[in-house]
């Protein structure tokens, strides 16, 4: 086996970084890399660790968040795409009300199977909360974590942003 | 002037791997990229996935199949895995200790990268690939911004613990959380002096291989990374904190 050949060609993109430092209102900031005109990198980072991230300053607590409106649960509603797993076939639709709160989650499709079903209230928690999230995240269209398992991409925020 | 997006998700490789394009009205031409998009992932997890009895790791594994005669895929993947034991001096490993080839910590990243080029084949400029948090993005977003890729909180995968905005640039995350009973993306023994490590930079396949070992090395693969130009590493604590390059800490 050769050696390391295909790879040490990989990095000829060597470009110098230019950090510029950003700061917004809000109390966020941005920490921008311009790395020639199409290579740019801006990470917008929180100050805090419990609160959702976003580019303008965000409130927390998006499970038990109270609202003096008179708001209609299912104002908004996202209903996702039908994904195909080996045991059977997934859908769900997120109602939200009209300030994009998640209200309720209804489970549209799922395996017809007793053992399956026990597991949809333990989906639909955590779907519940991830919804939310995006609700409060709208710019985001990705998440980058430790990869999730088939099953825990149901149950997650990439699966909301991926049928929004 | 907001153009239309199109979204596709698959379960492949033990994960879900999904494909945004934004289009203007070639829906079918877009449909027929991603499919073969999603079809290479399959193909490539049947050469290399160590679940599979049947795949040419397996066999090669299992004396089935001489290393001597593997294909000229599993040469490459190997030859990449040894050059990254080299060069993060250990941190990455693509063997068991019985001497079995796990070359996982790499195969996803270069799948999916290898995998996205039908999306420019089918002369589509703006999309993002995400194979279970591993992400390869093009171009601009359906409002004509960079795409914004959130990184989630360790403790809680829900929360988002900052984001980034980026043209033209993988980003590959790496922690223990969710790692769970999928050992495709379980290498070694990580540290766990740190929640996450994410690794941005021009080509997926490098970025998810230096995560994974930067993740191995602590807070010290922050600057690890920094030695491979157009590649940046943010790590969180497990407190929460956010780790960065020495040039830009001062800035957060």
């Amino acid at each position: 086996m050769t050696r390391n050949k295909s790879a040490d060609d990989q990095f000829p993109l060597a470009r110098r970084l230019a950090p510029a430092v950003l700061l917004a209102s809000g109390g966020v900031v941005f920490l921008a890399l311009v790395d020639g005109p199409e290579n740019t990198i801006i990470v917008n980072s929180s100050s805090t660790t419990d609160s959702v991230t976003s580019s303008s300053s965000s409130t927390s607590n998006p499970i038990g968040s109270t609202s003096t409106q008179e708001l209609v649960c299912g104002a908004i509603r996202s209903t996702g795409a039908q994904v195909e797993f080996k045991w059977g076939i997934v859908q769900v639709e997120a109602l939200l009300d009209g300030a994009g709160e998640l209200c309720e989650v209804e489970v549209l499709q799922f395996p017809d199977d007793d053992r399956r079903s026990l597991a949809i209230n333990n989906f639909a928690l955590p779907i519940l909360h991830d919804a939310v999230v995006v609700a409060k995240n709208a710019n985001v269209q990705a998440v980058s974590g430790a990869t999730l398992t088939s099953r825990a991409y149901i149950a997650s925020l990439q699966y909301a942003l991926d049928n929004s | 002037m907001t153009k239309s997006i199109l979204k596709f998700a698959e379960p492949v490789m033990g994960t879900v791997a999904s494909v945004h394009v934004v289009t203007d009205n070639e829906h079918p031409q877009v449909v027929a990229a991603v499919g073969r998009v999603f079809g290479e992932l399959h193909r490539l997890e049947r050469t290399f996935s160590t679940f599979l009895g049947t795949s040419e790791i397996s066999r090669i594994n299992s004396g089935a199949f001489n290393l001597l005669d593997a294909s000229a895929e599993v040469i490459e993947v190997m030859d990449a895995c040894t050059w990254l034991e080299h060069v993060s001096e250990g941190a990455f490993v693509a063997r068991r200790p019985n001497g079995g080839l796990d070359p996982a910590g790499f195969v996803k990243g270069w799948a999916g990268q290898r995998a996205s080029k039908y999306l420019s084949e089918f002369g589509l400029d703006n999309w993002l690939l995400n194979i279970g948090g591993d992400i390869q993005a093009s171009g601009l977003n359906a409002d004509n911004k960079p795409w914004s890729v959130g990184i989630s909180n360790p403790d809680k995968s829900d929360e988002l613990r900052f984001s980034l905005d980026v043209i033209d640039q993988a980003v590959a995350t790496s922690g223990t959380r969710a790692r769970g009973l999928h050992i495709w993306d379980a290498i070694g023994a990580p540290a766990e002096s740190l929640g996450s490590m994410t690794v941005v930079g021009p080509e997926l396949r490098w970025a998810d291989a230096f995560a994974t070992a930067a993740y191995v090395k602590g807070s010290d693969g922050v600057a690890w990374v920094e030695q491979f130009p157009g590649y940046h590493a943010l790590a969180i604590t497990l407190n929460g904190d956010l780790v960065a390059p020495a040039w830009a800490a001062n800035s957060i």
